[in-house]
């Protein structure tokens, strides 16, 4: 790890020096690190390889979202959310929507509620991919990165053709959503879907077997069950711990109702744990992509809105939650009535594993094992600057 | 994270039994002071105001008695007009799927807070974050330093009295262009006429 | 599953069998793959079907679209020389300016990237090529099912045919409040409309105070242009509607509806609050108008406000030309004229009724005895076919019997009528003989004839189609031939069918195909074919005063070649109500620079409207400092009051900002949507210092400042469509709006 930086006092230290009196010394990850998605920084104190405490630095990627949403009429935050997660942009659009929807006591056609369960998955999946390769790429398996990110793209080319962008989507209004589905859609989606799920028996051969991240991650960065919920963990992060709580089972939105998919659980709360759980939910999400594609009945895909230079929103205020990737995402909004929010809160999913969560794993942990257990958590820091 | 506090790790006995619905929540949540108002507002949402004061103990009682485990947020709003924050607490209960909205007011000028940071960690870093941004003192809380905006001078920026246009226009400079098609533009566009000769 | 957790070193190398695979990877950019057929790449827009309502502009979320003036395009009803500039450091691809656009002129290209180390490629002004002026195929564009904009307009409610048939009601019931938000909601504010009204009336912001359920505001706005806000909301030809950019694709917006509904709000009594200028006295000078139509009156509102004395000559009983005695009640009823007369009247103009100038009264008296004479004397003369049998008894003139419905004089309806014309006033008079009809036999039997066919034909639409359902037979596309008479009784009308009314010229010239007779029954024909001025009155004048053609020759502000007579209305422009208030307008203008010396204050930037609200914050600030100075203030008022003074500060500060540029210059368009004077903003001279004596009476004078301020800030918003200034603005209205309020519910 090249751009580790060692330093004692503000002096770097030798190679051959003896060492120190004082045995604790320094050490930074990042802030630009192939380890972190995004730019998140980590300081830690270490005795030997072991750190002894961690504390996170974050602000890097701070955009200010929430500022600039308080600033801009209803209709143009639809195109900012998206920014504020690169990975799994959709629940943010999801969220934005669905609170203005609980706000304005707005309904959505349920052809549009199958269109953004069928978004939300993909996305799902492509951000579990992309986290594949992240952590393949924190302990050195560099194969895995380039197939995961390259499938991931075959997911990419689907969101191209059915929103018009492959990264930020853009395509969930209130109401509904922008655009129906193409012609023969439908059928590409199971291509891909066919695709992904063959692939997946070859990334266990490649990776979920392959002995090297057996021996790095089988029980490294172990969160038990009890400090999980105490620290606030969710999503996969909860449930490789064993703890079944999923946002789309327990406080359902959309049609997940109507959908049959399982919840996949661990129960040694490892690294591992945390990565099988997410190779198990590519399973189920694909088993979701489907029923939607099977079930989505025809009709309407957004109610019409008013005229969004002149659209108010209603005095009122939601909180909204969304199982996205990384857990649990919401999204608490406020109307005073007008044309612009009057405030909206992101509580990204990543706020609580990137930054108290993390810190608490990874004292006692040996530097080698830091990025892969911040990758582990995928703990996502735009989500936490904002 | 440093401090002095334990945070309890244990899952209360509550949190353990049959699922209650939002109504029955409401009726528990009736028996712990402090509050008014509390009501469902939607499907597995419950929502009502606690005075400052009676906060932690009632966020207290809500996960020892009621077995609220999870702190899923701390949202502030700033009520500008008011002269008010307002500080909305949001609990989920695993056991009953619902969450509890908790909306407390704090005056403006001096905007003080308990910490519920003995009670649930994640709220070391919402209300590190509420301070930050919008400079509400969380006492008993030990972690209050800068954490996003490290270099930051100003006012708490999500106040609603600091406006960012403003600051942008004082600290950034927009970028010029001189684009070919000019000539196309009545009188010029860029090069003289309309554009108060700036270019 | 096939995750055993056993693992293995030697599992991986199953990835081996790949090594025979062929890549799909693209040799990029050799080999160009096409982007997916919604994908958002960079703009191109249709420079002829686009507009320039800048709407596109108004929904960007980071201003990255500027609406730039380009060279050779049609300026015209609906259309602007404004096309979108686009630069791509701000521009997100969220296009939303594509979905939002009201012609659908705007789409996006398949590309996927631009690369270029010169930045000024990436500020485009896209045409049908686009970036690269590259043929690429289309990429995202508007789909039909899914628009961001309301094209349908709300329904107005109106009385059933058998409901009006036979009475003069007003047919139109006008907007409920909720309606007519959800109406005004459909406006997106892009002033197409102010551009192509005769008036220019503030179109956007009284449709946006509306729709901030703000009736009075919406009063405000329109008194400024336009002392008939009553009449016009009822009867106003709406070429407005005709420019609508939501016209483009669906319906226009019901601005005519609108402001009926929004002068319906507000009480007679409650008028006086909506005058936008305080009086200030012209020494005495007095001026006289000749006819009280709507030109006149206007004159009249202008003149009286700017201190002149003025006297109104009017040859009917009443005020209101052809509103009263031209348009049928059912149109516009009486009420609603008498509403906007007797306030302007009630400002200090005074009345002479029953006086025909000319006749009763020499022109030259007025000339001696005032300082300056407006003539809006209007076409009251109708014109005739001039086919054998005009000069019947029993054939009338529209104009003429339309002025006996509203006199009540009598006058014989028959059973069987024929109306000569396919105008609004050919309309008028067949629905008015129509509803006497079956008043007096039951039934109607009218036939209604013009020579231009149904498609052509100058009424509007929903007049011909209201008279339909009221039993009115329309036989469009018929030239008269003669009044049949028989026994000195008419008996019917011989037409033919004619051909064409216009010559290739687009002169009128109509020709006739004289084998295809029709009669049409009727024992009394009206002819409607149009009205002309009657210029007697001018007969004194006739050597000494220049015409231009069959009009008198006047400058830019109505002012004739004798420099006392000034002339508005119909006999100089239009002919119809809106165009002769603005005439007449315009003319009191001219009275005033030519009387008032005034010079020429016409605001051209948006700096100078600036620098006046510099000028406003700046006396805040020091009255605000002077009052607390004085130390008299009751506590509670001191608190309040230095809370305003700091704010107050900062507004003064944010105005300095804008005003010192500070980077908003290149999204501030200078130039003005439309003529804006100094005196406009005259009600900021009601701030008065502030009187510290008594608390009721420092709090009634802060609430002034702040209701003045507030509509400065809204005056001024809308003058720009920066979006810079929209926001400071925005704030800076607020503000003064809340600090009226709360300084109105304070207690001494």
């Amino acid at each position: 790890m090249s751009d580790i930086v060692t330093i004692n006092d503000g002096k770097a230290i030798m190679p051959g020096a003896n060492a120190p009196e004082n045995r604790e010394y320094n050490m930074f990850i990042g802030p630009n690190h192939p380890g972190i998605e995004g730019n998140f920084a980590l300081k830690l104190s270490i005795e030997g390889d072991i750190i002894q405490k961690a504390k996170t630095e974050a602000g890097f990627l701070h955009r200010g979202f929430e500022k600039l949403m308080e600033e801009r009429l209803f209709i143009q935050n639809i195109a900012i959310v998206c920014r504020i997660c690169v990975p799994d942009p959709d629940p943010n659009e999801e969220n934005y929507a669905r609170a203005i929807e609980a706000i304005g006591g707005i309904e959505v056609p349920r052809r549009a509620q199958f269109i953004r369960v069928l978004v939300l998955e993909l996305s799902r999946i492509a951000s579990h991919l992309f986290t594949f390769g992240g952590h393949a790429g924190t302990i050195g398996l560099y194969t895995m990165p380039n197939w995961s990110i390259s499938d991931r793209d075959r997911v990419l080319d689907l969101f191209e053709e059915l929103t018009g962008g492959r990264v930020y989507h853009i395509f969930n209004m209130p109401g509904g959503v922008r655009r129906d589905l193409p012609d023969g859609f439908k059928n590409r989606v199971r291509d891909v879907m066919d695709y992904v799920e063959s692939r997946l028996s070859e990334y266990d051969d490649l990776f979920f077997n392959n002995k090297i991240l057996l021996n790095r991650a089988v029980g490294t960065g172990i969160l038990p069950v009890d400090k999980a919920i105490a620290w606030g963990a969710t999503g996969p992060n909860l449930r490789a711990a064993g703890f079944a709580h999923d946002v789309r089972k327990d406080d359902p939105y959309e049609v997940y109702e109507e959908l049959e998919f399982d919840v996949p659980t661990a129960a040694d709360s490892d690294a591992y744990s945390r990565l099988i759980v997410r190779r198990r939910e590519i399973a189920e999400s694909i088993r979701i992509v489907r029923q939607v594609l099977d079930k989505i009945p025809e009709g309407p895909v957004w109610n019409k809105q008013p005229n969004p230079l002149k659209w108010r929103v209603p005095a009122g205020d939601a909180y909204v939650r969304t199982e996205s990737s990384k857990g649990e995402y919401a999204y608490y909004m406020v109307s005073d009535g007008g044309v612009r929010p009057y405030r909206v809160h992101v509580r990204g999913a990543s706020v609580t594993h990137g930054v108290h969560i993390l810190e608490n794993m990874l004292a006692g942990a040996r530097i080698e094992d830091a990025s892969q257990i911040m990758f582990s958590l995928d703990a996502c820091p735009p989500e936490v600057d904002r | 994270m440093s401090g002095t506090y334990t945070v309890p790790t244990g899952r209360p006995e509550a949190a353990r039994g049959e699922k209650r619905s939002a109504s029955a929540i409401v009726a528990a949540i009736a028996e712990l002071g402090g509050e008014s108002g509390f009501a469902v507002k939607a499907p597995r949402r419950v929502e009502g105001r606690v005075e400052a004061a009676a906060l932690h103990g009632f966020a207290a009682a809500l996960r020892m008695r009621v077995g609220f485990e999870h702190l899923s947020a701390i949202s502030c709003v700033d009520w500008l007009a008011d002269g008010e924050f307002e500080l909305v607490y949001h609990f989920w209960s695993y056991r009953d799927n619902c969450l509890v909205s908790a909306h407390v007011r704090i005056p403006r000028d001096t905007a003080t807070m308990a910490t519920l940071t003995d009670l649930w960690q994640p709220a070391s870093f919402f209300e590190r974050d509420i301070h930050e941004m919008f400079g509400v003192e969380f006492l008993g809380n030990e972690d209050l330093e800068k954490y996003i905006l490290t270099d930051w001078k100003g006012p708490p920026p999500m106040r609603k009295d600091f406006v960012s246009r403003d600051f942008a226009h004082d600290h950034f400079t927009y970028k010029n262009y001189e684009p070919s098609w000019d000539e196309m533009i009545d009188g010029g566009y860029y090069s003289g006429g309309q554009n108060g000769g700036q270019a | 599953m096939a995750i055993d957790k056993i693992g293995s070193i030697l599992r991986p190398f199953t990835a081996l069998k790949n090594l025979a695979e062929k890549p799909d990877t693209l040799d990029v950019p050799r080999h160009y793959r096409p982007a997916a057929e919604r994908y958002r790449g960079f703009h191109v827009n249709d420079l002829d079907k686009c507009i320039g309502c800048g709407t596109c502009a108004e929904i960007c979320d980071n201003a990255a679209i500027r609406m730039v003036p380009v060279k050779g395009k049609e300026v015209g009803v609906g259309k602007t020389q404004y096309r979108p500039a686009i630069d791509y450091g701000r521009c997100c691809w969220c296009g939303l300016c594509v979905d939002v656009c009201t012609t659908n002129s705007l789409s996006m290209t398949r590309e996927y990237t631009h690369i270029s180390p010169d930045t000024d490629t990436f500020f485009i002004l896209p045409d049908e090529k686009g970036i690269h002026e590259k043929d690429f195929p289309q990429g995202w564009h508007a789909d039909e099912k899914i628009n961001f904009l309301d094209l349908e307009r709300v329904t107005m409610q109106e009385l059933s045919a058998a409901e009006r048939g036979d009475s003069f009601i007003e047919i139109v019931k006008g907007f409920s409040k909720e309606q007519a938000v959800k109406e005004a909601s459909r406006c997106v504010s892009c002033g197409l409309c102010t551009a192509t009204c005769p008036a220019h009336m503030n179109i956007p912001e009284y449709i946006d105070a509306i729709w901030k359920e703000d009736a009075t505001e919406a009063g405000r706005q329109m008194y400024k242009t336009n002392p008939l806000p009553d009449v016009c909301g009822r009867i106003c030809t709406h070429k407005c509607e005709t420019a609508c950019s939501l016209g483009q694709r669906g319906d226009p917006v019901s601005i005519r509806w609108l402001k009926r509904y929004a002068m319906d709000q507000i009480p007679a009594s409650e008028l006086n609050t909506l005058v936008n200028q305080s009086v200030v006295k012209q020494g005495g000078k007095k001026i006289a108008i000749v006819g009280g139509g709507p030109a006149g009156l206007s004159a009249a509102y202008y003149l009286v406000l700017m201190g002149y004395g003025v006297t109104l000559y009017e040859k009917y009983p009443k005020a209101g030309g052809m509103m009263r005695y031209g348009m049928p009640e059912y149109r516009l009823p009486y009420e609603s004229i008498d509403k906007d007369i007797d306030f302007i009247l009630s400002l200090g103009v005074e009345l002479k009724t029953n006086v025909t100038v000319g006749k009763d009264i020499p022109v030259e008296k007025l000339r001696d005895e005032y300082d300056a004479v407006i003539m809006a004397t209007g076409f009251h003369g109708g014109r005739s076919t001039r086919v054998p049998g005009t000069d019947h008894p029993m054939v009338f003139q529209a104009v003429d019997l339309l002025a006996r419905i509203t006199n009540g004089d009598e006058f014989p309806v028959e059973k069987d009528i024929v109306v000569i014309g396919g105008g609004n006033v050919a309309m008028d008079i067949a629905r008015s003989l129509a509803r006497m009809q079956k008043k007096k036999y039951g039934t109607v039997s009218l036939i209604v004839t013009s020579l231009e066919t149904r498609d052509i034909m100058p009424a509007d639409d929903e007049e011909i189609v209201e008279g339909e359902e009221e039993g009115i037979v329309f036989h469009p596309g018929r030239g008269p031939e003669e009044i049949i008479v028989e026994n000195g009784s008419i008996t019917g009308l011989k037409t033919s069918r004619c051909i064409r009314v216009f010559n290739d010229q687009k002169m009128f010239a109509p020709e006739f195909d004289k084998n295809d007779i029709e009669v049409y029954a009727a024992a009394q024909v009206i002819e409607a074919i149009g009205q002309g001025p009657e210029f007697d009155v001018f007969a004194p004048f006739a050597e000494s005063l220049e015409m231009a053609g069959r009009r008198v020759k006047v400058d830019q502000f109505f002012q004739s070649s004798l420099p006392w007579l000034f002339i508005a209305g119909d006999i100089i422009k239009g002919p119809d109500a809106i165009t002769g208030i603005e005439t007449g307008h315009q003319a009191a203008l001219g009275v005033d620079f030519w009387l008032g010396k005034q010079p020429d204050d016409t605001l051209s930037t948006i700096d100078e409207v600036l620098k006046i609200a510099l000028g406003f914050q700046r006396e805040q600030v020091t009255q605000l400092e002077a009052v607390l100075a004085a130390g008299s203030l009751a506590p509670a008022v001191e608190a309040e009051t230095s809370k305003l003074l700091a704010s107050e500060k900062a507004d003064l500060a944010a105005v300095e900002a804008l005003l010192a540029g500070r980077n908003t210059r290149i999204h501030l368009r200078q130039e003005m949507p439309r003529a804006v004077r100094r005196r406009d903003f005259k009600y900021l001279e009601a701030q008065k210092p502030i009187p510290a004596e008594s608390a009721s009476a420092t709090i009634k004078a802060i609430t002034e400042h702040a209701s003045a301020g507030f509509r400065l800030y809204t005056d001024i918003l809308f003058l720009t469509k920066s979006k810079e200034l929209e926001f400071s603005l925005d704030g800076l209205r607020d503000h003064q709006k809340a600090t009226a309020e709360r300084f109105a519910s304070l207690k001494d």
